[in-house]
């Protein structure tokens, strides 16, 4: 054979098997339909906007059973409470003992009638003596974290919902009940919602081994 | 191939002249580059599922007329249901006269509970695949506010955990944003009220604004970025949540399409504590106006030696 035609069908072949490779390419990226993997999401229940707890008025406007609030059921209403107390002067509970007290940083404020009326057991009684249905618990609340209401009052404390501008539309605003415990009034914790996957891969510095040498 | 070797061949006969081997190789060269070329340009095909003459043509987001934004609207609006099965309602939300838009969060209420990372991956359509989220929660020792011992990846039974601190850090929306300056074709700019918005068709995906911003703000679409369909959000704004092609960049807009329309952030509206505060500064009247006159803001810029001006402060109760 010629060197010359071992050339050109050298050179040919060379030249086919690339047009071969494009119209792979092309088929390729044609039929590439696979169906993709199914894309994870965080769990709704993240999601959710509603308050972190229900206070007796969302109770009432639920629907919700609402024994609880109904206090003379079991107290009567000529007999009033008397409150017993150990030698430390820890309150005794008979019946409430399922209230957790932690309010206040000494978590001393867990004298009943701070708060409640001894007379009118289904009232709440301020400090300056003005009686509050259980409705009007943020009152209440105020009537002791002056400066906190005064947040409240001008949503710099709480959480909103709705609009910014009130031309367009209505803001939601919580009770402090809605967050906190009238008892245990810490705001409670909160399983996190998951972290940033992209970064799992990631050297993590932690506080621990970041520490000056 | 050195002149004496060639002799011999060109005297005998058998072997191809100077002439025809240019030829025949030239031939070659020209099928193989042409098939070479026709494989590069190969992703084009997939590009043109998605991109028309119309996208290709448009015009930079300053100089549409009304009526050229909404054939822009309806084509977007278009391609979102060919490919999610829904029709979407885009708008273009214009700032409102006598609105600057700033944000406060109380690091005091914080409790790291990452409900805001979601709610804006959720609110604003960003991908699912690879995951993508404007905001980071940075954990960090209480009595520090060192960033080096910061911490993203913490997942605790509960939070908050003691003896730490949480920061949320998102797009702090700056009056003077370098991650502006550095876009080479305008692909990004400060709005009237404040918020620095990205036109996604205008990006050319250089990240140069990634870089400079010092906030790590900006997030970079590498690939495309999927979202499951019963997931996407159909309120969207032209600069705002409408889905994004790869190869651009997005980042917190303070949720455009909803503070233009008059509501909160939806990070502001999922966050259980209060923790987050949002409204019009020019408004004396607004609970932004009184935190920033009320709580102890101004040690909480963060990166203030930067001189980026955030619309974005932490604050403390008093």
């Amino acid at each position: 054979m010629k060197e010359e035609t071992k050339t050109a069908i050298v050179l040919a072949g060379v030249a086919i098997s690339f047009a071969g490779l494009a119209v792979v390419f092309f088929t390729l990226s044609a039929i590439d339909e696979r169906p993709a993997p199914r894309i994870v999401m965080v769990d709704s229940g993240f999601l959710d906007t509603s308050p972190v707890r229900m206070n007796y008025a969302a109770m009432v406007e639920a629907g919700e059973d609402i024994f609880d609030y109904d206090c003379y059921l079991c107290h009567s209403r000529r007999e009033p409470v008397e409150l017993q107390f150990d030698e430390l002067g820890g309150l005794i509970l008979e019946e409430h003992d399922y209230i957790t007290f932690e309010h206040g940083p000494s978590r001393e404020n867990n004298y009943c009638f701070n708060c409640h009326d001894r007379d009118q057991l289904d009232r709440l009684r301020t400090q300056y003596g003005t009686t509050l249905t259980f409705e009007e618990s943020t009152q209440l609340c105020g009537s002791c974290h002056g400066t906190t209401l005064r947040d409240w009052k001008q949503d710099a404390h709480g959480r909103t919902g709705g609009y910014w501008n009130l031309a367009m539309g209505e803001r939601t605003r919580l009770d402090c009940t809605e967050c906190h415990d009238p008892h245990d009034t810490r705001f409670p914790t909160l399983e996190p919602a998951p972290g940033p996957h992209s970064m799992k891969n990631r050297i993590i510095v932690s506080p621990e081994n970041n520490r000056d040498p | 191939m050195s002149a004496s070797e060639n002799k011999p061949d060109s005297s005998s006969g058998g072997s191809m002249s100077r002439r025809s081997f240019l030829r025949v190789s030239a031939g070659a060269t020209a099928l193989t580059g042409l098939a070479a070329l026709a494989a590069g340009l190969a992703p084009l095909r997939e590009l043109s599922r998605f991109t028309s003459v119309e996208k290709f043509l448009q015009k930079h987001y300053h100089e549409l007329s009304p009526e050229q934004m909404k054939r822009v609207l309806e084509r977007i609006a278009r391609e979102v249901e060919q490919q999610y099965d829904l029709r979407p309602h885009v708008r273009d939300l214009k700032p409102m006269d006598g609105v600057e838009f700033v944000y406060a969060l109380n690091l005091s209420r914080c409790i790291g509970c990452r409900r805001c990372v979601h709610a804006c991956v959720a609110e604003n359509n960003q991908s699912g695949d690879p995951d993508l989220e404007y905001i980071r929660v940075v954990k960090m020792p209480k009595g520090t506010f060192d960033l080096t011992k910061g911490d993203h990846n913490y997942e605790p039974e509960e939070v908050p955990e003691d003896g730490y601190f949480y920061m949320p850090v998102q797009c702090h929306q700056c009056a003077n944003p370098p991650c502006v300056k550095v876009c080479p074709v305008e692909a990004t700019w400060q709005e009237a009220d404040g918020i620095t918005v990205i036109d996604y068709d205008w990006c050319i995906g250089c990240r140069y604004c990634q870089a400079a911003c010092p906030y790590f703000a900006r997030r970079f679409n590498f690939r495309k970025p999927r979202i499951p369909k019963e997931r996407l959000n159909p309120d969207m704004s032209y600069l705002g949540n409408r889905p994004r092609e790869s190869g651009v960049m997005e980042k917190c807009h303070f949720c455009i399409q909803r503070t233009r329309a008059g509501r909160y952030p939806a990070c502001l509206e999922v966050c259980p504590t209060g923790a987050r505060k949002f409204g019009n500064i020019l408004d004396p009247d607004s609970e932004i106006n009184y935190i920033l006159k009320e709580k102890r803001v101004f040690t909480f810029i963060l990166k203030e030696d930067q001189g980026t001006l955030p619309r974005f402060f932490y604050y403390l109760d008093k």
